[in-house]
């Protein structure tokens, strides 16, 4: 061969060993990865299946919030186009036949539709809606396979979450947003419609209720027309677990009324309030609002604070209890011993109380509410005792509850601890609690020193409702002898008996409780602002049994109303009321109950119109008014005093004037003044004057709940109080 | 006329081998299998009409006497370059004016430009007492006339099989290398200015290579100045151009660049290729082809398909085949002694040979060209009607051996 066809068969022969070396890597050495973008393109590729957000129902199982889905529709006018020319008829009465199956078996008006289909776009395919209810949907894909209409297609568009209660325990369930995530893997930077909780409980247990994507693999050919390809796999989503809470949504709504109209009565800017069962653990309400909610949007509301978990305050003499507990735990303080309340001088700074009470015994201690006398205790305990004490009790640290936005609260370690802490925190000063810990701590001392894990998902459901996993009460810890927390119920009870929460007694129950005022911190001092106060009420009832414990708190409540007693405990009462009058509640026997329920006619006569409404309202009796709009003494009432009545039988009362000689009570004198009188000569003074005494403590009267010269009426009663 | 001691039964067989092949990845190709839907196109018959249509034009060709076969040459040529002018009134299809449709059949008139060219180049430069220059000059000359016009459809493709085959032809025609190399080298300075140290080498292995050849010393520096000027030009008129000018000419060289555009296909056959992997998918189940993200997989991408549903296995089978055959032609070449014939032969060689790696390089991703079919195997008519008479054209030669000398 001639040389020069050697270089030509060198060159083919080299090109041959490049192609077949280059085939070989590109088949086998190397196989394309199909993985990649471009590649991946002819291999099945996935759906993303969004499962349906968990729903969550209260204690009863009742509806709070559930997920509605919404579809989108889409009409492919190029496939009508066909099967008008299939059918012979013309593209328009075609475009009605489509308008009229969809608004049929939809909210959507033919000519919404109408205008959808005949719009002015190159696109073949038209959205026609994308707010279509699943059932909507359903019916839809149903008509069209009837007539065998061609060109409709659908896909999951939006998810909504439904609040069936509408604005109750907004807070506590939080809210929701639609996010698109940016880059999945499994579909290759398709965004992923998903609904995620951005505060309350949705994000509490978002991942629980968000549940699991599924999906579902399509083959798309090279003009994007989906084929049906053999042996394609899909994955169903897992929906998202439902909760079933322990609030009771009545309990939950009544509470919020309550605080709301206490918002209003007492002008505070915010208010909180925590039901919790002592002896479970279980929340069984949680409450929070604001002045301004009812301003703003509810969904707005939703995304707020909430405020029994995330507010924080000085709990004030609330604390006092805690204290007292510790100190009867440590056996530092025997049940009656008598301790000096006098001011007390530690270092530089004065602790003094209100009033001076001389000595008094632990119980009175709690129910007259004694600066001196809790410091003195709490020196007794030992700061490192006490500061192990109170971390037990929770303070300092968030709940088990661990919900979004809970704070810690602010309680000093006790290296940080100067010689005024002791002092101040067993009165409640230089700690700060929230609400929830509060009522968990009390619950502690309501179930005999046993401290309950608090409660507020009950079991996890799936979504059929079977339970798929319960939660059973469990003790965290044991916080103080039985012994020494009963001891402290019993001091709670004699501050409603009998000390500074005398006032919400109530006869058919035993109340038990702590009253608490603290100025509020101004921030970023060491001061505190004048006349801006936290009022609060921790209460527990029934006593011997308890059942609920209850913290209500008023944030700057207007001056007047800024002590524990005077908002706080009010509402408590209120709260209570409402409770016993739930007819789920258990509170109390259900003969006691019934008897409340079925309540005897109270006697209006000779009342003012507004307090007479007052009484009827506060039984939950529906009254119409009858008379002149401008007289306001009830004349008569209908049932008539005494008589078994229902609540909700509607009751009659007219007004008019006031009948002097129809007047049932006609003063029987002037009050005279006891104040300064031993009580011997204070209950002879009142027999002469026809009245009742209720006397608390004994010595001389320092103070009557009637002041002296105003009138009084036969069989009146004026509580005393007297000490030596 | 016909004799059967002299005729070429290897060339023949394989040339049937590839036909059928090519039937069976035609097939496969017009077919779409997805799921329990299928359906065949009717590429894979009419391609079989087409087949016995060649191998009957074969057969009459090698009946054809010899001297009425040399008259027909130029008159055909003159015709094939007016329906290449022709053509280029035609509406354009695919952006590009490159058919003639008559009855539902196409016609492709640069396909018979390549046999009727190379047969005509081979005629007039293997004519005695030219001189080497007019050898050269003639060539260059006729081969222009039909690339210029197959360029302006435009088909940048089929236009190299031209020019490659009339460098083969060259070097069969006995025109001395350094003419080649020196036709050559502006080509391999402009690819050498993308590096300095490139240039630099190609330019001394040049410079070498002429004075080995023996090449007057005045020739030489000219070339060489040429040659150093084109490389350092090069950069400076890149660097001239607009920057959309930049990138189409990147994305002809690279059409990967252009994924969804120019790229697409070349992307999409490389893919089918690659995830046909050793033993490939099985006749008819190519995914890529049955989604039909390769247009056209019946003609130019029918490699793809054969290289999804063979794998390596079938691929390197038929490239095996193809090796055969071209062995086999190249083994005619000196079995000719007629020198015309042996230059035709030459070019007939090459041109087959670079029309199938340029086919296959595009497949698989190497050569950045597209609109050549893979002969033989590729869908199409006039393309297996040509080839098939070019292959005929060398069987006649062998077998006219001894008759004429």
């Amino acid at each position: 061969m001639n040389s020069r066809y050697r270089v030509l068969v060198g060159f083919f022969g080299l090109l041959a060993i490049i192609w077949s070396v280059y085939l070989f890597s590109l088949q086998v050495f190397n196989p394309i990865d199909l993985s990649n973008r471009i590649a991946g393109r002819y291999i099945p590729q996935k759906d993303i299946l969004i499962p349906n957000r968990g729903p969550i129902y209260d204690a009863n199982g009742s509806l709070l919030v559930s997920s509605i889905r919404y579809y989108q529709v889409d009409i492919d006018r190029a496939a009508v186009e066909r099967w008008a020319k299939l059918k012979k008829i013309s593209l328009n009465e075609a475009y009605d036949t489509v308008a009229g199956l969809i608004s049929k078996n939809s909210s959507l008006s033919k000519e919404a539709v109408l205008k959808r289909l005949n719009i002015n776009d190159k696109l073949t395919s038209i959205q026609i809606s994308n707010k279509i209810k699943e059932s909507e949907l359903d019916r839809i894909i149903k008509a069209f396979n009837a007539e065998d209409v061609m060109g409709l297609s659908h896909s999951f568009a939006s998810m909504k979450r439904i609040y069936s209660k509408d604005i109750v325990a907004a807070r506590l369930l939080g809210s929701v947003r639609a996010e698109s995530d940016g880059f999945d893997p499994l579909t290759q930077r398709k965004s992923i419609y998903k609904l995620s909780g951005i505060c309350g409980l949705e994000s509490t247990y978002n991942d629980l209720l968000a549940g699991e994507n599924g999906w579902r693999e399509y083959v798309e050919d090279a003009n994007h027309q989906r084929v049906p390809y053999p042996n394609l796999k899909e994955k169903l989503p897992v929906d998202g677990l439902g909760l079933k809470l322990t609030i009771d949504s009545g309990l939950q709504e009544l509470i919020e009324k309550e605080l709301r109209d206490g918002l209003v009565r007492y002008s505070a800017k915010n208010a909180g309030a925590v039901v919790m069962d002592p002896k479970t653990g279980k929340i069984l309400a949680m409450a929070g609002v604001s002045h301004d909610d009812k301003l703003v949007d509810p969904n707005l509301v939703r995304v707020r604070a909430n405020i029994p978990s995330s507010f924080m305050f000085e709990p004030g003499s609330t604390m006092k209890p805690l204290t007292m507990l510790a100190a009867l735990d440590c056996k530092v303080v025997r049940h009656n011993e008598r301790i000096d309340c006098s001011v007390y001088q530690v270092g530089r700074r004065r602790i003094s109380d209100t009033h001076h009470y001389g000595a008094l015994t632990p119980m009175g201690i709690i129910a007259k509410s004694s600066n001196v006398g809790v410091a003195k205790l709490a020196e007794r305990i030992g700061s490192s005792r006490m500061y192990e004490k109170f971390i037990s009790y929770g303070f300092g640290q968030k709940t088990a509850l661990n919900l979004h936005g809970e704070t810690s609260g602010i309680f000093a370690k006790l290296a940080n601890w100067d010689g005024y802490t002791l002092h101040s925190i067993s009165f409640g000063q230089a700690i700060s609690v929230t609400a929830l810990q509060q009522a968990v701590a009390f619950s502690a001392i309501a179930n005999g020193g046993k401290m309950m894990k608090p409660m507020l998902v009950d079991a996890y459901v799936d979504e059929k409702g079977n339970v798929v996993e319960q939660f059973e009460p469990t003790v965290i810890k044991k916080v103080s002898s039985k012994a020494a927390a009963d001891t402290v119920l019993s001091y709670l009870q004699a501050v409603v008996d009998h000390g500074t929460g005398r006032h919400i007694k109530m006869d058919y129950i035993s109340l038990g409780g702590k009253t608490g005022t603290a100025q509020k911190h101004v921030e970023g001092t060491h001061g505190y602002s004048s006349g801006k106060y936290t009022s609060v009420f921790a209460g527990v009832f029934p006593v011997e049994d308890p059942r609920m414990v209850v913290v209500v708190f008023y944030d700057e409540p207007a001056s007047g109303y800024h002590y524990g007693s005077t908002s706080a405990a009010p509402t408590f009462r209120k709260i209570v009321e409402e409770i016993l009058y739930m007819p789920s509640c258990d509170a109390i026997a259900f003969n006691d109950r019934l008897m409340q329920a079925s309540l005897l006619m109270p006697d209006l006569k000779g009342k003012h119109l507004s307090e007479a409404k007052n009484i009827l309202s506060r039984h939950g009796f529906k009254y119409k008014v009858e008379g002149s709009d401008t007289l306001n003494i009830v004349v008569d009432q209908f049932p008539k005093p005494n008589v078994a009545v229902e609540p909700g039988h509607p009751i009659t009362i007219k007004v008019g004037k006031r009948v002097s000689s129809d007047q049932k009570q006609t003063p029987s004198g002037t009050m005279p003044k006891l104040v300064g009188m031993s009580l011997r000569k204070a209950l002879r003074t009142a027999a002469a004057h026809n009245l009742k005494l209720n006397i608390q403590g004994s010595g001389v009267v320092k103070s009557q709940s009637i002041s002296p010269g105003e009138k009084i009426y036969p069989n009146s009663t004026c509580i005393v109080e007297a000490s030596l | 006329m016909f004799n059967r001691k002299k005729f070429d039964w290897v060339l023949a067989s394989l040339l049937i081998i590839l036909i059928v092949m090519g039937c069976i990845a035609i097939y496969s190709a017009s077919t779409t299998i997805i799921g329990k839907h299928h359906s065949t196109e009717n590429h894979w018959w009419k391609q079989i009409i087409f087949a016995v249509i060649s191998l009957t034009a074969v057969v009459l060709l090698l009946k054809l006497p010899m001297p009425i076969f040399d008259i027909l040459i130029v008159p055909l040529f003159v015709v094939n370059m007016l329906a290449l002018i022709g053509v280029l009134f035609v509406p354009a299809a695919g952006g590009a004016h490159r058919w003639f449709s008559f009855f539902g059949l196409h016609y492709q008139p640069s396909e018979s430009a390549k046999l009727l060219s190379v047969l005509l180049v081979a005629r007039v430069i293997s004519k005695e007492n030219l001189t080497e220059l007019r050898q050269v000059a003639y060539g260059i000359a006729l081969m222009t006339i039909p690339v210029v016009l197959i360029l302006m459809e435009p088909d940048f493709g089929t236009s190299l099989v031209f020019v490659f085959s009339l460098l083969v032809m060259f070097i069969a025609a006995d025109v001395p290398l350094y003419y080649i190399l020196l036709i050559i080298s502006p080509v391999l300075s402009i690819v050498s200015s993308l590096h300095w140290l490139a240039v630099v080498v190609w330019i001394l292995v040049f410079v070498f290579l002429l004075i080995r050849m023996g090449l007057s010393w005045i020739a030489i520096t000219i070339s060489g100045i040429i040659n150093v000027f084109l490389a350092l030009i090069m950069p400076v008129f890149w660097n001239g151009l607009k920057d959309y000018q930049q990138e189409r000419i990147l994305t002809f060289l690279d059409p990967t660049r252009d994924p969804l555009g120019a790229g697409y296909q070349i992307i999409q056959a490389k893919i089918a290729i690659g995830s046909g992997g050793f033993a490939g998918k099985g006749w008819l189940m190519g995914t890529q082809k049955n989604m039909n993200f390769l247009p056209e997989h019946h003609t130019d991408f029918i490699f793809s398909v054969i290289g999804e549903e063979f794998g390596f296995l079938g691929s390197i089978l038929l490239l095996t085949v193809f090796a055969l055959f071209f062995w086999r032609l190249a083994h005619a070449i000196p079995e000719i002694k007629v020198r015309e014939r042996k230059v035709a032969t030459a070019g007939i060689l090459a041109y087959l040979m670079i029309q199938s790696f340029i086919n296959i390089g595009m497949n698989v991703g190497i050569v950045p060209v597209t609109g050549v079919p893979l002969l033989f195997i590729s869908y199409g008519g006039s393309s297996l009607l040509i080839n098939s008479l070019a292959v005929g054209v060398v069987l006649k030669y062998l077998n006219e051996r001894g008759f004429i000398k």
